[in-house]
Parts: structure tokens; sequence; C-alpha cells
């Protein structure tokens, strides 16, 4: 029955590649997916925890179920797994990437095989589970359920973001330095127990060293493709290049690809080439994850002369200069991850943002309207997610009150496409291309 | 003289405007039904012959709506915000915000003095924001949609609706029926309701007067005084305004055309 579902003339939805870094990552993500099946490694399936080098160090193979879900999203099979998990009674607001997910691990149980319609091959059995606190509170649960469906140990660890308005502190830093410490050796220990090996922890620090580097590279790419007229590295292009930072931080192949796409944007930016001929308009896609099923959507946008030169959603972490005196590879992890989020904090308090959401960073797209020259702000309201969509209303009458910059809400959910109205986009964008060629002429 | 038209093909109903000179000629309002394409073509073929015109004698026509791409006799499509914003500013040219409540949705758009839409914000896809929660209720309640403004007047306890989605608006209304609650306090409460969706969606635009409301809603007497209680101001209200993005449209028509007006 469900094997009915599986639309049998899928459009193509994806939106046109600008770079050829964008055009690597398909590859790299099928690849992810097919060393967990054929290689000969344990496997973890993991959540978003910017602590993929631990993995990376104890070999082990991590698979994220967000991703996947992202990745049936954009192949329209994600369907069938969402309609599963409903009918175990996950409600149909519940996050769609906790859904895909949850409807995968529900009819591998059903049938003791991967589905067979699963994009790349499927997720590979994992050893264990580890989930954490960071950006949302689906997260603890949705990975027990996991837990559940696939009789596989769960590890759940705590990964606060710093306090917005007292991270400045010494004695705060110090108490959440020590705290995720405590949390990260605490996976540590999980994984030694299921892997029946210990932690290498020279071979830790040459990796996050490495990922130090990748990090970096990413950022100043991206910084540098938003800030350049014309720009050669549109929104949807820096959608998928987050996929290694992500997903695969710390390996080899990471490094090279934001060295590549680093390379590559440099000279695109140094010889003036940009994606389109003429930037009549260009947009921030300035808050709420993008639509996974129809990334095609930037394409009609383009087509009418507008480019988002930026997303302020999947943002390269800003590389700290982590002090030579740290040289415990978690007490580096801590050390970037806490600076990214008081970076973050302080510039939320020069635009007079107490109380912003560190990691989220509600002041974000107010952060880069100026410097990147945008005209217009197009947010996403996500059904299914809380995290990305909280705060846009307020972040949109911040661009108001002090950038004048007209925003543009559109709706729908990342994966789930039941969510999604393409006339009513279309239509959106078309009467929003509108009011900014009134505002052009009028020089607003 | 040349003639130009607008037509809207919106939601729930087609209009179709024929100008000249930029003037209001002739106008047609029919239902949209099921078949876009099919209330397209007749509308404009009423308007045409309300006016004694054919089709070749219209120098230009621009489509809007929901429905625009099936409009295919029309040379251009152009959105109901750009539509209406322009339809409002030849109606009331101090009008600097529009309440539109179409079928579909509801919008709010602000206009610069010279008829264009400088901002705008749509309402969610949820019905309960548009004129379509209207419609619901007044099935519901069993009375013809252009009887429930003046019927709610009469209302002396409004209903609080305790839901923003239409589909349990529609049970909450039957509960209400049950418990023997007059018609006009039910429908009332909708006005209030979809006043207070209004409101909400104003703050994010702002509003400058002068204010005006447009759209099928705007022919319900009861959801403009509650709408004009809410938001503290006085609305202007079109003699037609079913058919301002209609009439932006034809004047588009008329701005945009190669053939210059006679």
């Amino acid at each position: 029955m469900e094997q009915e579902k599986r639309p049998e003339e899928v459009k193509k939805t994806s939106a046109r590649k600008w770079t050829e870094s964008a055009k690597k990552v398909r590859g790299l993500v099928a690849n992810m997916y097919l060393r967990a099946i054929t290689e000969d490694k344990p496997v973890a399936w993991v959540m978003f925890t910017l602590c993929n080098e631990l993995f990376v160090a104890m070999d082990v193979l991590p698979v994220y179920p967000e991703n996947y879900a992202g990745l049936c999203a954009t192949k329209r099979v994600g369907d069938p797994f969402i309609d599963r998990a409903e009918a175990d009674g996950y409600s149909n607001v519940t996050c769609s990437y906790a859904r895909i997910g949850l409807g995968y691990s529900a009819l591998w149980r059903d049938t003791g095989e991967i589905p067979p319609f699963a994009p790349d091959g499927g997720m590979a059995r994992p050893i264990m589970l580890v989930g954490s606190s960071l950006v949302c509170d689906t997260r603890y649960k949705w990975f027990q359920a996991f837990s559940r469906y696939l009789d596989v140990p769960y590890y759940a660890f705590d990964m606060p973001g710093p306090p917005a308005v007292t991270a400045h502190r010494p004695d705060v830093r110090e108490q959440y330095m020590k705290y995720n410490l405590t949390q990260l050796h605490g996976l540590v220990s999980f994984m030694e127990e299921r892997l029946g090996k210990k932690m290498d922890w020279d071979k830790l620090d040459e990796i996050v060293r490495r990922a130090e580097k990748s990090y970096r590279l990413w950022y100043d790419a991206y910084m540098m493709a938003g800030r350049a007229v014309p720009c050669p590295f549109p929104a949807e292009d820096s959608f998928r290049c987050f996929v290694p930072a992500f997903f695969m931080i710390g390996e080899q192949e990471a490094l090279d690809f934001y060295q590549g796409l680093y390379d590559e944007i440099k000279y695109k930016v140094d010889n003036k080439i940009g994606s389109l001929p003429e930037e009549r308009y260009r947009l921030l896609w300035g808050g709420g994850l993008p639509p996974w099923h129809t990334m095609g959507i930037f394409n009609y946008v383009e087509d009418r002369g507008a480019l988002f030169v930026f997303q302020s959603v999947y943002l390269p972490l800003n590389p700290a200069d982590i002090p030579d005196r740290i040289t415990n590879p978690l007490e580096r992890l801590v050390y970037s991850r806490y600076e990214m989020g008081i970076r973050r904090a302080e510039h939320d308090r020069k635009l007079g943002l107490f109380g912003a959401c560190n990691f989220v960073g509600l002041g974000n797209p107010l952060l880069f309207v100026d410097e990147f020259k945008v005209d217009g702000v197009v947010m996403h309201w996500l059904r299914s997610c809380r995290g990305a969509t909280i705060g846009q209303i307020y972040q949109k009458r911040l661009l108001a009150e002090r950038s004048n910059l007209p925003v543009l809400f559109v709706e729908s959910d990342m994966c789930d496409i039941r969510d999604y109205f393409e006339a009513d986009w279309k239509m959106k964008f078309d009467a929003f291309l509108e009011t900014l060629e009134t505002r052009k002429r009028a020089g607003a | 003289m040349a003639f130009f038209a607008g037509i809207d093909v919106g939601s729930v109903t087609t209009k179709a405007v024929i100008v000249a000179d930029g003037e209001l000629g002739v106008y047609h309002v029919a239902p949209s039904g099921a078949n876009y394409r099919l209330a397209a073509q007749k509308v404009m073929e009423e308007a045409l012959a309300k006016a004694g015109l054919a089709l070749d004698d219209l120098a230009y026509i621009v489509a809007t709506g929901y429905g625009a791409a099936n409009a295919d006799f029309a040379a251009q499509q152009v959105t109901d915000i750009s539509c209406c914003a322009r339809g409002v500013n030849r109606l009331f040219p101090q009008v600097r915000t529009v309440i539109e409540i179409g079928g579909q949705a509801s919008r709010i758009i602000r206009v610069n003095a010279e008829g264009r839409a400088t901002n705008f914000v749509v309402s969610e896809r949820c019905a309960a924001g548009s004129g379509r929660f209207l419609q619901v209720i007044a099935r519901v309640l069993q009375i013809d949609l252009e009887d429930v403004g003046p019927l709610s007047l009469k209302a002396k306890n409004p209903v609080t609706y305790t839901t923003g989605c239409a589909v349990f608006g529609e049970s909450e209304a039957i509960s209400r029926v049950a418990e023997g609650t007059p018609k006009e306090d039910i429908l009332a409460g909708v006005h209030n309701a979809l006043a207070a969706k209004i409101s909400n969606l104003l703050e994010r635009v702002g509003l400058e007067e002068e204010c005006a409301i447009t759209g099928g809603g705007a022919l319900d007497v009861g959801l403009i005084m509650r709408v004009e209680q809410r938001l503290g101001v006085h609305l202007l209200v079109p003699p037609q305004p079913q058919i301002t993005a209609a009439l932006g449209a034809a004047l588009l028509a008329e701005e945009r055309s190669p053939i210059s007006p006679a």
C-alpha cells in the first residue's frame, strides 16, 4: 500500500546550481548514505549537535535523520513516511523532519527491511542513537522514539546556548564551559562503551583542528559571497553547501570542499562574475528553513530579476580564535561554540535586542541587510517548525523600524508538501517584486 | 475612442470592467464556479454585451486574481495587489491603506499617491481570515450572504469565538445555534473575529489614513462596522467594492497598452 503512494512521475523541483561546489553536494550526500550501508563500520544516527568530530575520531559513520528527511522532501518521497508516522499518532504539526524519520523507522520495524522507496539506499541500521537539546525541544523525544522503534540504545545530552544577557561574564563562561565539557565527556563515555574502545585523543585533536579550518573557510566564503555585487553564490547554493559543515565536519573531504568553495567564490568575486545578468533586486532569505520539496521556486524569483544573495538560516559559525593555551580538543570544541554564541549575543546587544536566543539569533536579518545591500527580506513560516519560525514577526517589526525594508512572509513547511500552495507563493512573490519596483523608482 | 478591460478571476466571483478615457464604463460580476476559464469568458462576454462591444474592440486587457491565467484573451497578468492599489487610487486618491477582503484571503495594502503598492501583507492560508468564513457561517445559519451584514447590526450580545479556524468555527456556530443563540449575535461574533484578524495584519504593515475597505467582504455593513470599531478609523467604501481590482486592471490596461487612448 505504501508503495502505491510513491509518486510515479516526480517533476523536477530542484533549483538551478550556480557554482561547481553546489553541484558536488549531491554526490557527497549520496556517498554519505552509501558508505553507511556498504562499509563495515559502526553507524550512529545523530542529531545535528555541533560535535561530528567525535564520531569521525571514533571511526563511526554518522547518519543524520534531519538531512535524510530533507533528501526525501527534495525527492518528493517523504509522504509515505509522514503518513506512517501520523498513523502512529504523531500530530501533523510535529516536526516534519521527525515525522519522516519516525515513519521510516516504523516501516522498517513493520517489514524488517529498509523501505524499498527510500532514496540513496536508505539510512543504515545504527548501533547507537545520539540526540541533544541543541536548537529545539522535539529533539529529545524524537530520538527516544527512534530507540523504541529500532531497539537501539539512545544517548541524549544537553547543549544549551550561552545566555544572551550574561554571556560575557567570566563566572558564566566558566560555568558554561564546565557544564558542556561534562556533557561531552558523557557522550564520549557512552560511545566508548558501545564501541568497546577508547577515544584516541590525539586523533580527535587533529580532527578538531581540521574542522576549525573548515569552519573558517566556510564562514569566509559565505560572507565574501553575500557582500559581493554581483553575487556569485545565491541562497539556493548556500542551502546546499552547508551540508558538509553540518554533517561531515572534521573529515578531510569537508575541508577540501570548503577550500574549493572559497577558491571558487573568490575567483568569481575577483572577476565580478555574478549569477544573473542584472540583479534588479537583491533579497535576503531572512528566516525559516527553505522549502526542500520545491527549491525550484528560487528559479521563479530569479527569472523575474531577483536574487537571494544570502540566507541567514544556516549561518556559518563565526569562527573563534581559540587561544593556544587550550589544548584539550573537547575544550576547544566547547570554547568555539561559546564564542559563536556570545558573538551573536554581542551583535544583538549592539542592536539593542536584549533577550535574544543566541543560536537562533533573533537579530540576524538586521545584521546583513545593510552590508549585503538588500532590497527586501523574505521569511518562511513553517507549519511544523516552531524553532525556526518563532520571532519572525518581531524581526519583521525591527526591520521596518530600523531599515524600512519590506518583508514578505510565505508559508508552508520544510518537508511536508501538503502545506505548500504554489499559486499562493508565486502570487506573493510577483506582488512583492512589484512593490520593490515601486520603491526603487521612488528611490526608497 | 479606445476601450480597455480588466478581468479579476477570483476564487468566489469573477469581475470584468471596461473603461474608456480612464472612466468606468460597464462591469459585470458572476460566480467563478469550478471552471475559471469558462467563468472568465462568460463574464467578459456579458460585460462586452452591456457595453455593446466585441472583444476585438478592446485595445488591451489585463487579467488579475487567482485564476488570471485562465483569462487567455488577456494580454497581460498583474497581481491583484497592484490592481487593487490602482483601482482604489482612482476611486479615493487620498487613501494610503487598503483592507481587501476576498474569498481566498484578506490583504492589507499600503498605497502611495500614484496608486502603487508599497507594502502588503496577506492573511495566512486559513479560511478564518477571509470572506470564506462568512460564507461558511451564513450557510450554517441558512441565510443569504447579503443578509449577513444587516442582520448582524441587530446583535445585542455578540458571541466570542474561541477558535481562529473556519472549520472549528463552523462547529462552534452549530453549537451556538443548538444553544438557541440568536443568529445576529453569532454573525456579530464572526465579524469581531474577522476584525481581530484584520487588525493583527494591519500591525505588520502599519495603518496610514485614509483607509478603504474593498473586496466582497466590503459588501457586509456589519463587518465594516466591527472593523471600524476595532481600528478606530472611518473606512471608505467604494460603491462596488468587489470590482476594485478589476477596475485597477482595466486602468493598468489603459496605461500599458501600446495603443494610446483616443
